[in-house]
């Protein structure tokens, strides 16, 4: 009986590692991509795991969109920008509203939620909440970021933090 | 785990037999129109048009804003030589019905490569006559549709199209534009929205960097650059030069736009126009 079951456990076993390696099989460069995209989004700006930086990003990595001019646009200046919202807004979230991968390229439409309860962009915090839409595209050399080009709607944000001087808000808002 | 393995690859050996044409007993016309394809890839003029009769039609679908059709030798010889450049064409899965046949082709040609589309894919459709092709009809696919609808607009755009031609041509009666820190617009609020970039900016060109398709979605990253020589959001002219990222992420259905998300980096367009203060001013404040 005790035989029967270890056996039968066994063969579970054997049938799920088979089950697996054949997901991992079947899991392309794209999804492998889009997976570590949401990684990055869950773990270094979800929860603040910025170790997790080292295991997506090249050291390599050229960013060609950086929301604050004074960070450079390379791995370190990644770190001190995730490091920066983080501060900015502690419970940040980003969800992905769409996603696209095709060959060495994620393409991920996302909402940008979080409470302003530090300092962001040298201004004190408001406590106000913030959600604002985005574009993250990322280029992957095996499996880690080398490239991103990005846009946030970083006018909305401002002006749901309440922070613009705006000339020509009120015809713009027409 | 091995012979789960090898159970696929089985699998996918099997796969490829059955989706591979038996060449031993390959139809005539079949025959004639991979010849067809390989003397475009042969970019031999002469040759290509050996395989039209005289009164051929080559219908492009869906159609272009030319119409798409080209009627006769002369016709179709113009057609030929506008693709010939950066020509290459990948066939497969071809099949013959009667004198009907129909193939999938994956096409590069500099034609496209202009309009930012290249490679283009779809399905061709061939109907002899006296085996000579009698009329020849492209279906490009949806996904190529789109990036050529996305790309289209903004290069009318830029090319000076009158706005009302410009909403016929590429945006459904329904249209949807949501853009940075604004209220959704319909076609009509949006054409206003394109009249004052227009008159702000009459020299405006977008640029085009990236471009995905994927069903019937499209994404289009551009770079934007002008010259603001007319008055803008309610502001005077500063005859200052601006460059700007956009990322235009559009939904097309039946060969128009019919929702577009755009960001573009408003914040840098109007630091660079001096309406407001550089990021370092602010902090100073």
């Amino acid at each position: 009986m005790s035989t029967n079951k270890t056996i039968s456990t066994f063969g579970l076993i054997a049938v799920a590692l088979c089950v697996c390696a054949g997901s991992v099989a079947a899991q392309s460069e794209e999804e492998k991509n889009t997976a570590a995209v949401k990684r990055f989004y869950d773990e270094v700006m979800g929860k603040g795991n910025m170790k997790v930086i080292d295991e997506l990003v090249a050291d390599n990595f050229v960013d060609h969109y950086v929301p604050d001019p004074k960070m450079p646009g390379n791995k370190a200046g990644l770190n001190q920008t995730m490091s920066m919202f983080r501060t900015a807004f502690p419970d940040l979230q980003m969800t992905v509203e769409d996603v696209i991968a095709k060959g060495d390229k994620v393409w991920a439409y996302t909402t940008l939620r979080g409470t302003n309860k530090g300092e962001f962009m040298g201004m004190p915090a408001t406590g106000k909440k913030v959600e604002v839409k985005g574009f993250d595209i990322v280029r992957f050399v095996n499996g880690k970021a080398v490239e991103h080009w990005g846009l946030n709607d970083d006018m909305t944000m401002m002006q749901q933090l309440g922070m613009i001087p705006m000339p020509g808000q009120e015809a713009m808002k027409k | 785990m091995k012979r789960f393995i090898t159970a696929l690859l089985g699998l996918a050996l099997l796969a490829l037999v059955l989706t591979s044409e038996g060449s031993a007993q390959e139809p005539k016309l079949v025959a004639k129109s991979k010849q067809f394809d390989a003397t475009w890839n042969a970019h031999n003029y002469d040759g290509i048009m050996a395989f039209f009769a005289d009164d051929a039609t080559v219908k492009l679908m869906p159609p272009p804003p030319d119409g798409g059709v080209h009627t006769g030798k002369e016709q179709v010889g113009n057609w030929v030589k506008s693709l010939l450049p950066g020509f290459h064409v990948d066939s497969i899965h071809f099949r013959q019905e009667g004198n009907v046949v129909k193939w999938l082709f994956t096409v590069h040609s500099d034609f496209f490569a202009q309009m930012g589309a290249n490679p283009v894919t779809g399905e061709a459709t061939a109907v002899f006559e006296k085996e000579k092709i009698k009329s020849f009809t492209p279906v490009f696919d949806n996904e190529t549709i789109g990036k050529i609808v996305s790309r289209g607009f903004f290069a009318a755009f830029d090319k000076g199209m009158p706005l009302d031609a410009l909403a016929e041509q590429f945006l459904s009666p329904d249209f949807v534009f949501r853009g940075p820190g604004m209220p959704p617009m319909d076609v009509a609020a949006y054409k206003q929205f394109g009249a004052a970039f227009r008159a702000g900016f009459p020299d405006l060109v977008h640029t085009f960097e990236d471009q995905v398709a994927d069903g019937e979605k499209v994404v289009t990253r551009v770079t934007v650059t002008g010259t603001n020589n007319g008055e803008f959001q309610g502001m005077p002219a500063t005859g200052k030069q601006v460059k700007f990222t956009g990322i235009a992420f559009d939904r097309i259905v039946n060969g128009k736009i019919k929702e577009r998300w755009v960001e573009f980096d408003v914040t840098g367009l109007m630091q660079q126009l001096g309406a407001i203060p550089m990021p370092q001013a602010a902090m100073n404040k």
